[in-house]
Parts: structure tokens; C-alpha cells; sequence
């Protein structure tokens, strides 16, 4: 019932050769290039850019689609490479894609509160697709945070959204099921904001790898030893690496007031939130909505996307069930044949 | 009882040879890798490079990079020989690898020596159920009595190896790395406290307090009491600290419970762990599964709430003294350039709302409509005067007039 122990020892011979080996692989493996998608910057403000993605077909879909991203992480995660690409798929599919990069904010940014981001860069983003194309509201795909923030916006905002999409986003910030949760709740964000003014992402990073310390930092690092050989395999898996540990600080004032609100204190679902002095009330959210889960998501745990149903004021909501992860929804061969055609089909048939 | 005497020699031997070939393959590779730095690739000329030259992470080991955290610089008197061996050849090794793989390969490095330690303890299991084949009848008591025996030698807390460390103690391990960064005092310094008095584990802290609750005295007596609050700041993140360590170490207890549970259930449902891998696999399940139980406890939210907490206490604490000093030296300080980023903050988006409130307003349309009025009364005028320049003089007629004639 357990290997012999010459076996083991001719296991840990073979793994010694092969983690040898396997640094020729290394030596060779060139650059990494991330955000494959030819596209341009349309709009700039402070260091948001705004861009837009060349299209693939000649007459694209008439209403275009806005990708709001967190800020935790970058936006390339949406474009990582050409087979893993939710962005290329919407494109595939006819769909207008723009996407907001929120940059890197630094010293200069730490008073950026969540009204800076939604009524101002989001709002501006938004505002000038708008105007481009003479039209008096557009699509939005939120993606985790960025999906609460376009929930925020849509409920700011109700007359700019023609539909909205919701991608693995936290709404109920309490569920039993939320390990980061808990964790953030009795954490003092004020002495952290008020010492370290924007919060560095190594922070947060080391936050998310201890969700999941044994896989995420160990096993995970003896599994690219079985790719090592194979030059796409290694390059694909260093390229995911690249964009784990491509993490913006965020900016103070934000980041205190995201944990307060959100994390501490549930105030979306609770309909105590105010930005920038104006209440946030899921029920003003009367556009379609279309709410995309993933079953296996430890960072934000299905019942805390789907408690949305229940807040949201529309009568045409609808979700889409992913069997996978956090980030398998983006990456996995079978998100990309899955998530961008449930997206487009179900905007095609609103617009 | 069985003479295993001989077999258990046989087998010793097999593992350091096993152990002494896992060496030599490191050390021709790192040949290899020295002969093509010599050959042409460029040669790194940093301290890095050589390992045998001053190195600052090796003088602060949990300093900055997660390699050298894990290495035996860290601890060389509690790392085996070949750990040393294998980190003196990554050291020469690292600054020839391209940016885009060297941290990978750190990260993959780091958990070799783990998976190494792992062999040996898979080894260890594996021997004791050779025993077990061999038992017959009774082996399912047989099996549990060796699972116990490999558990009780199987512990994170004794074996103080970096190699097994970095398998066990990973989230303390990052915690360490990230409090050096953002503090004045290195981690390793909150190690070597622990245990140090004669009198028990808190005997030194004790004396600390007793020297940090010392009335201060005289003209720098403001500032001896920054340094003893900022210390017995320091002193409650440690403390902080060991409970952390303590809770994780009960995740290496629980881990080594649930992995003999489920050799057991292996066991009877008559499956098998085919290899080490295997093994490897089934560890990590485990510790997930333990850590997921602690993780959610009320103990660890509250001592995982309270280590970045008091890690922050101290950090502000230490930004207020070094502003004292910036001050002392007329240079400004971070709560300065904060004041002016903040009103500079409050200024743009003043500027901003005083715009989006002429937006709403309708003042900018009515600008808009009144230049556009503006511009069609002075094209009207153009007009006007040109067709005047245009049209030619004509001799005033005088109206006709007609004379009525009164009959």
C-alpha cells in the first residue's frame, strides 16, 4: 500500500534530475509578454488610461461593452495571452471592448476615496465612450472588485447602463463562507492607512496566499517542475505568475474606506452606503443583469455573488454557473469557450 | 521480535547515498554553470554572485528576498550539509538565470530542500511498513502502531530544518518577511528573545518591560519615552507573534493526525500511495484541511487581526520618531508632503465639482447659446455691410408724385 523505499528513493533521484535539468528551461525562457490584444489608449486622467481594442469584425456589435477590473490586481488578466484571452473572445464575438487600467497609484494618490474612482475616473470613462459614440449609455462587465464598483456606478448611475454584467463579485460581504472576510473584519484599517498611507500589494498578496498557504506557495511550485520540458507550458505558467505578483498598492483612502464599508460593515446589502454623499441602493439597479459565479471561488465564495438577486431592482436578472476557480474563469481552456459567448449572446439578445 | 538490524543499515545507507548523489548532481551543475560564466555570459560582479563574498541577506537573513529566507544561511548550525551545499550553488547559480525565471527557480529551490526533507520522512514511513507487509493476520493494529510511530517522530517544531520549514512554516515564514520590511527591527530578532532568560520562555521580555517602565529622566526624557513605548510596542507584536506560531504549530500536529487517519482509510479500502508524490499530495491536502479548521477559528481571526495590528502600532510609532529626527535636521517630513497632497487632493476635486455644478447649473449652455447669438449678429452685420459695398449707387428718385386736380 506504500512504495518501497528504494522506490522513494529512486523518486527523489528522478525529481533531483529533473529540477537540474529543468533550469536550462529557465535559462531559455526569454520574455514574458502580457496583454496581447492590440489595442489603444483613448482616454487618459491621472494614471487611469482608458482603451479601446481593435476590433475583429467589420461592423462590431452597436452598444460597446466596458470591462471594469479590480484594483487589486492588473487588468491583463482579462487579455493574458492569445488562447487564454476573455477580452479576444468578446472581440470574437463582435463585441466593442473597452477596458479601464486604474494604473499604479503612488505617494501622490493616497487621498483617492472610493468617489474619486467611481464618480470621477469611472464616471469619466464611461461619459466619454458615450460621447464617442453618440450614445446615452453603454455595457459594463465589473470583474470581482471592479464589479462592486460597477455596481456602485449602476446604482449612481442608472441612466448611463444599458446592461450590466457582474463577473465573480463580492456582494455580500458576510457570507459564512468567507475566510477573507473574517479576517479583515477586526483588522484596524485606520492605524493601517494612517502608517503606511497606500497599502502595498505584497500586503494584500500575502492576504490571499494564506487563504491557501500549502497549495499556493508550495505544491503549486512542484507541479511547474512536471512542465519544465515543455517551453509553452513553462511560459504560460510564468506569465500567470508574473500577473499574481503584479500587485498596484492601493491607494489609502480607498482601501480604508472598501474595508470599512464592504468587509466590516456589509453596507451594500445593508443599503447604508453612501459615496460620495450620495446613497448607493442596489434596487436602483434596473437594468439587465447578467451575474457570473464560479463554484470553486475561495476568494469570493458563490453565496456572496448570488445574494445580488435578492437586492438588485430589476425584474430581467439572470446568472451563469462556472464549475471552477477565481482565476480559472479567466484563464482555463474551458472558460474561454465557455465565458465570452454567454456574455455576448445574452447582451445581443438586450440590445 | 524481527532482527531488522541489517535491513535498517542497508536502507540507511541507500538514503545517504541517495542523499551524497542529490548533492553531486547540484555540484556539477553548478560547475557547468561556472564554466559558461567564465565561457561568456556575463559576469555578474555583485556580492551575490559570490558566495563566499559579503552578502547583506545572509548578514540579515529574513531580510528582502524569500530565497534566502528559507536557506540555511538563515540557521547554518540546524541545516544538513547538503542544504548547504545545494544553497552555496544556487548562490552561484541565481545572478546567471534571466530575471523572467530566477524568481520561479528561487520559489522552486526553496521547496526542493523541502521535498527533499519530505523524502526522508516518506522513507521513514516507508521502512516502517515494510514491517507491516510482513505482519500477516494482525496488521491493521500493526499499521496503526507504525503510523504512530512515524507521527511521533514527524513534527514540523523538531525537526528545524529550513528545507522542512519551508514546507510547514510558510504562512509565518511570509509574515517574517513582510514585518521586515516594514519595520526597523529584522525578524530573527523576535527568535532569538524567545527562551533566552533562565527562567522560562518570558524571561527576557520580562526584564525588557521592567527596563522599559523605568521613569525617564532629563532633558531627553521626551524622547526616552518615545523609545519605551515604541519597545513595549515591539514587545506585544512578538508576543503577538509567538502566538501566532503557536496556533500554526497546531496545524502541524493536526496535519500529521488527519495524514495517518487517512493512511488507515488507504489502508482498508484496499488503495494504495503509489510515490512519494503521492505522499507529497496527500501532505498538503492534510495541512490545507488542518489549516482550513484553524483558519476559521475565532482564536486565529483574532491573533491574524492582531499581528498586522500591533505590527502597525509599531510602525507608526517608529514614523513619529524618525520624523522627530527629519525635523531636528529641518527636512520634511512624510506627515508634511501628506498635509500637501491632501489639500492639493481636496483642491482638485473643489475645481471639479465647482465644474460639474456649472455643467448642471446650465451656465455653460446659455455661454454656448450666447456665443452662438453673438456670432449670428455679427455674420448678420458682415452681411449686411457687404452687400452695402456691393450694391451700386443709384440717383435718388424723388417719389412720383401725382397732382390731383381739383375740378
Amino acid at each position: 500500500m506504500f512504495p518501497r523505499p528504494d522506490q522513494i528513493l529512486q523518486e527523489v533521484m528522478e525529481f533531483n534530475t529533473k529540477l537540474a535539468n529543468s533550469f536550462s528551461s529557465l535559462n531559455q525562457v526569454g520574455n514574458i509578454e502580457v496583454g496581447v490584444t492590440p489595442k489603444e489608449a483613448v482616454y487618459e486622467e491621472d494614471k487611469l488610461v482608458l482603451y479601446r481594442y481593435k476590433s475583429v469584425v467589420d461592423k462590431p456589435h452597436r452598444i460597446p461593452l466596458l470591462i471594469v477590473y479590480a484594483l487589486v490586481n492588473r487588468p491583463y488578466m482579462t487579455d493574458l495571452q492569445k488562447d487564454r484571452s476573455l477580452v479576444k473572445g468578446l472581440l470574437d464575438e463582435g463585441i466593442d471592448v473597452y477596458l479601464v487600467d486604474w494604473g499604479y497609484p503612488d505617494g501622490a494618490d493616497r487621498f483617492l476615496d472610493l468617489s474619486d474612482y467611481i464618480d470621477l475616473y469611472l464616471h469619466h470613462c464611461v461619459e466619454h465612450i458615450c460621447k464617442a459614440h453618440g450614445l446615452p449609455r453603454i455595457n459594463l462587465l465589473g470583474i470581482c472588485q471592479g464589479g462592486t464598483f460597477s455596481l456602485c456606478y449602476s446604482a449612481l448611475y442608472p441612466e448611463r447602463v444599458n446592461n450590466l454584467v457582474t463577473m465573480v463579485t463580492p456582494v455580500d460581504f458576510h457570507t459564512d463562507d468567507n475566510l477573507l472576510s473574517k479576517w479583515a473584519r477586526q483588522l484596524d484599517v485606520d492605524i493601517m492607512v494612517d502608517t503606511l498611507g497606500n497599502i502595498p500589494g505584497e500586503l494584500l498578496n500575502w492576504s490571499f496566499l494564506s487563504l491557501k498557504p500549502f497549495q499556493l506557495t508550495g505544491q503549486k511550485y512542484l507541479s511547474m517542475l512536471d512542465i519544465m520540458d515543455d517551453p509553452k507550458k513553462l511560459r504560460n505558467f510564468l506569465r500567470m505568475e508574473q500577473w499574481i505578483f503584479d500587485s498596484p498598492d492601493q491607494a489609502g483612502e480607498a482601501f480604508r474606506e472598501f474595508i470599512k464599508y464592504f468587509f466590516q460593515q456589509n453596507r451594500l446589502v445593508h443599503d447604508t452606503l453612501d459615496i460620495g454623499g450620495r446613497p448607493v441602493r442596489l434596487a436602483n439597479i434596473t437594468m439587465p443583469v447578467f451575474n457570473v459565479y464560479a463554484t470553486q471561488d475561495h476568494l469570493v465564495p458563490p453565496a456572496a455573488s448570488l445574494a445580488l438577486e435578492r437586492k438588485v431592482g430589476t425584474k430581467d436578472y439572470s446568472t451563469f454557473t462556472f464549475v471552477g476557480g477565481h482565476i480559472g474563469i479567466y484563464v482555463s481552456g474551458r472558460a474561454q469557450k465557455e465565458i465570452p459567448p454567454a456574455i455576448a449572446n445574452w447582451i445581443k439578445a438586450r440590445d | 521480535m524481527t532482527d531488522n538490524t541489517g535491513t535498517t543499515n542497508a536502507w540507511g545507507e541507500a538514503w545517504l547515498d541517495t542523499q551524497r548523489k542529490y548533492l553531486d548532481t547540484w555540484m556539477n551543475l553548478a560547475q557547468r554553470g561556472s564554466e559558461a560564466l567564465g565561457q561568456g555570459a556575463k559576469r555578474d560582479e555583485s556580492p551575490a554572485a559570490n558566495p563566499f563574498a559579503a552578502n547583506p541577506f545572509i548578514s540579515n537573513p529574513f531580510v528582502a528576498s524569500s530565497f534566502t529566507a528559507n536557506s540555511s544561511t538563515a540557521n547554518p548550525f540546524a541545516a544538513n550539509p547538503f542544504s548547504i551545499g545545494i544553497d552555496q550553488w544556487w548562490k552561484l547559480l541565481a545572478p546567471s538565470l534571466p530575471e523572467e525565471g530566477r524568481q520561479a527557480a528561487g520559489r522552486l529551490m526553496d521547496m526542493n530542500k523541502g521535498y527533499l526533507q519530505m523524502g526522508e520522512q516518506a522513507w521513514n514511513l516507508a521502512h516502517l511498513m515494510q514491517n507491516v507487509n510482513k505482519a500477516g493476520q494482525d496488521w491493521q493494529q500493526n499499521l496503526q502502531d507504525q503510523v504512530k510511530t512515524w507521527q511521533e517522530g514527524f513534527s514540523c517544531q523538531k525537526s528545524g530544518s529550513p528545507g522542512w520549514n519551508a514546507l510547514c512554516g510558510l504562512p509565518l515564514q511570509h509574515w517574517r518577511q513582510l514585518f521586515s520590511s516594514y519595520s526597523m527591527m529584522p525578524g530573527d530578532v523576535e527568535k532569538s528573545l524567545r527562551g533566552a532568560g533562565p527562567l522560562g520562555a518570558d524571561t527576557l521580555q520580562h526584564a525588557v518591560k521592567g527596563v522599559l517602565s523605568t521613569p525617564t529622566l532629563g532633558y531627553t526624557r521626551e524622547m526616552q519615552e518615545d523609545w519605551q513605548e515604541w519597545g513595549k510596542l515591539w514587545l506585544e507584536h512578538i508576543q503577538v507573534v509567538q502566538k501566532y506560531e503557536q496556533l500554526l504549530a497546531g496545524v502541524s500536529n493536526r496535519t500529521v493526525d488527519l495524514i495517518g487517519t487517512r493512511i488507515m482509510n488507504i489502508a482498508k479500502e484496499g488503495k494504495s500511495i503509489d510515490s512519494l508524490r503521492q505522499t507529497y499530495d496527500l501532505w498538503v491536502d492534510c495541512s490545507e484541511e488542518a489549516y482550513t479548521e484553524l483558519a476559521n477559528s475565532s482564536d486565529f481571526i483574532s491573533t491574524q487581526a492582531r499581528l498586522t495590528n500591533t505590527l502597525m502600532k509599531v510602525k507608526h510609532t517608529e514614523q513619529k520618531m524618525v520624523e522627530q529626527l527629519l525635523s531636528v535636521f529641518n527636512l520634511p517630513t512624510r506627515t508634511e508632503l501628506d498635509t500637501a497632497h491632501e489639500r492639493t487632493h481636496r483642491l482638485r476635486r473643489e475645481v471639479r465639482r465647482l465644474r460639474h455644478r456649472l455643467e448642471e447649473s446650465g451656465i455653460e449652455e446659455l455661454h454656448q447659446k450666447f456665443d452662438q447669438l453673438r456670432d449670428e449678429v455679427r455674420a448678420m452685420q458682415a452681411e449686411s455691410t457687404t452687400r452695402s459695398a456691393i450694391a451700386p449707387t443709384q440717383p435718388t428718385r424723388k417719389p412720383a408724385t401725382t397732382t390731383k386736380k381739383e375740378g
